[in-house]
């Protein structure tokens, strides 16, 4: 598959689909753990989706309901662990 | 082997090493057997030792979750890699257009000379990932997450849809939702909401033109009474033969100037801001007529050299009821747009234009028929091979 024509590999074109599916998959996941856990790491997961170049998930951080559901995981944990 | 095993003996202990070696499956979590109601009764030096488990729990669910949270980390650099290696890849993608269609298309997509680049075909994948995702304005993922996948925002130009879209949003996520209405949703909203008074109040005509001839005795007798005590149902009573419905051609050319006359007449009695108080039913088309009355210039297309903010904003010439209404800031709304059937500029919501999705696909048609064609030279050989062994076989 590693056939180069018109300055392009091929077989990386064919793979776009899936990888997008991936990443799609993935931003759910980040997505859901940063509605549940406010830590370091889904803060993390937040930066890399601001910063990374296809900028189609980046607005669901933004999205009133999800800022919402990040305090309340928040103040969940706060409270537990107070 | 059986017989040396005794239930008792296993409950309240673990499992040895080597049975909980061979229950293990794919790395799964080892849950150790606990005391039951009566073993532990039985058994109260083990109660310390539940104790400690129970305390050690919550930092058990943290360090679990970590893991998680690190397995998703992990994911999110595989994919980083893959990512990273398709833009190494495509990054001096240059395709030739093969038709004149393809060469649109990729102009349409940010292409100069028509040739798909890299950026090209990315920003058709975006607008391809932007359709399904904002349809109805609504985001499945979204709503499958916290319920409610609504999404606010304006119609975006085919230029406007990169992968840098989701930065769009972000601004306009941010501002107040007041100034995400664009003109044109408030007209289309201002227009809805006098539509359904201009129902209302055609209903109310039709009511009270059909009770009228009923009721001769009514028609004879309390008329007069009526007039006196209301006069607004006689005038509606004297203008029920001038209904909101448009007359045909002859009609106009023969009563004509009755007509305007008479129209005239009704939409001045009907826009005294006194009827409005006497009738309150009467009030929604005295907003509609009188405010827009004699002043809509003409549409464009049908005028000379009208233009479309021209038609956005009004003259001032209000006529005969200029001066009993101040200046709003109201859609152009003649007679003549309501009895045809006004068509306002609705907002064309969330979404792409029709030719704008019909590029991308255009373009990414073209990048998968491109890649999957084998070079011209591998084609020759190809063809060869094939030449070859049909040969062979004829021989």
């Amino acid at each position: 598959m590693y056939i180069k024509k018109n300055g392009y590999v091929a077989g990386a074109v064919l793979s776009i689909n899936l990888v997008r599916q991936m990443r799609r998959q993935l931003e759910f996941e980040k997505f859901a753990a940063r509605c549940m856990v406010d830590n370091d790491i889904t803060q993390e997961f937040k930066s890399k989706t601001e910063n990374h170049p296809d900028q189609i998930y980046n607005f669901r951080y933004n999205h009133p309901k999800a800022i919402e559901l990040t305090a309340e995981g928040k103040n969940a944990n706060t409270t537990k662990s107070t | 082997m059986a017989d040396n095993i005794e239930i008792n003996d296993l409950i309240g202990k673990q499992l040895p090493p080597e049975i909980l070696e061979q229950l293990k499956v794919l790395g799964r979590v080892e849950f150790k057997l606990k005391n039951t109601i009566t073993s532990a009764v039985s058994n109260p030096s083990d109660r310390e030792q539940d104790q400690v488990l129970e305390e050690d729990s919550g930092a058990d669910t943290e360090r679990e979750v970590d893991r998680l949270l690190n397995e998703v980390g992990i994911l999110e650099g595989l994919v980083e890699d893959l990512e990273n290696n398709i833009d190494f890849l495509t990054k001096d993608m240059a395709i030739p257009p093969a038709t004149d269609t393809i060469s649109n298309a990729a102009k349409a997509l940010g292409s100069e000379d028509g040739y798909i680049t890299q950026n090209v075909m990315n920003n058709a994948l975006a607008i391809m990932d932007y359709l399904p995702l904002l349809t109805m304005g609504q985001d499945p993922e979204l709503a499958a997450l916290i319920g409610d996948g609504s999404v606010d925002g304006e119609w975006l130009e085919c230029s406007q849809i990169t992968r840098s879209i989701g930065a769009l949003f972000k601004e306009k996520e941010n501002q107040p939702k007041d100034k995400l209405q664009s003109e044109n949703t408030k007209v289309a909203e201002d227009f809805e909401q006098k539509q359904n008074n201009m129902q209302i109040e055609i209903l109310n005509m039709l009511f009270w033109n059909m009770l009228w001839p009923t009721f001769i005795v009514d028609l004879v007798i309390l008329g007069p009474m009526r007039a006196v005590v209301n006069p607004i149902d006689a005038m509606i009573l004297f203008f029920k033969r001038f209904p909101f419905r448009r007359p045909k051609k002859e009609q106009i050319k023969k009563n004509g100037p009755l007509n305007k006359l008479l129209n005239a007449l009704r939409n001045i009695l009907m826009c005294l801001p006194l009827t409005a108080k006497l009738y309150p039913r009467y009030k929604p088309p005295a907003d509609v007529v009188c405010r827009a009355k004699g002043t809509c210039p003409e549409k464009p297309g049908a005028g000379t050299d009208t233009k479309e903010d021209d038609f956005k904003n009004p003259k001032k010439d209000k006529g005969l009821l200029g001066d009993l209404f101040p200046d709003d800031d109201v859609p152009c709304v003649s007679e003549e747009d309501i009895v045809n059937g006004y068509s306002p500029k609705l907002p064309q919501g969330l979404g792409v234009s029709p030719d704008c999705i019909k590029s991308a696909k255009v373009v990414l048609d073209a990048v998968l028929e491109d890649a999957l064609t084998p070079p011209s030279g591998e084609e020759s050989k190809l063809s060869q091979n094939l030449r070859d062994q049909v040969e062979g076989v004829s021989l």
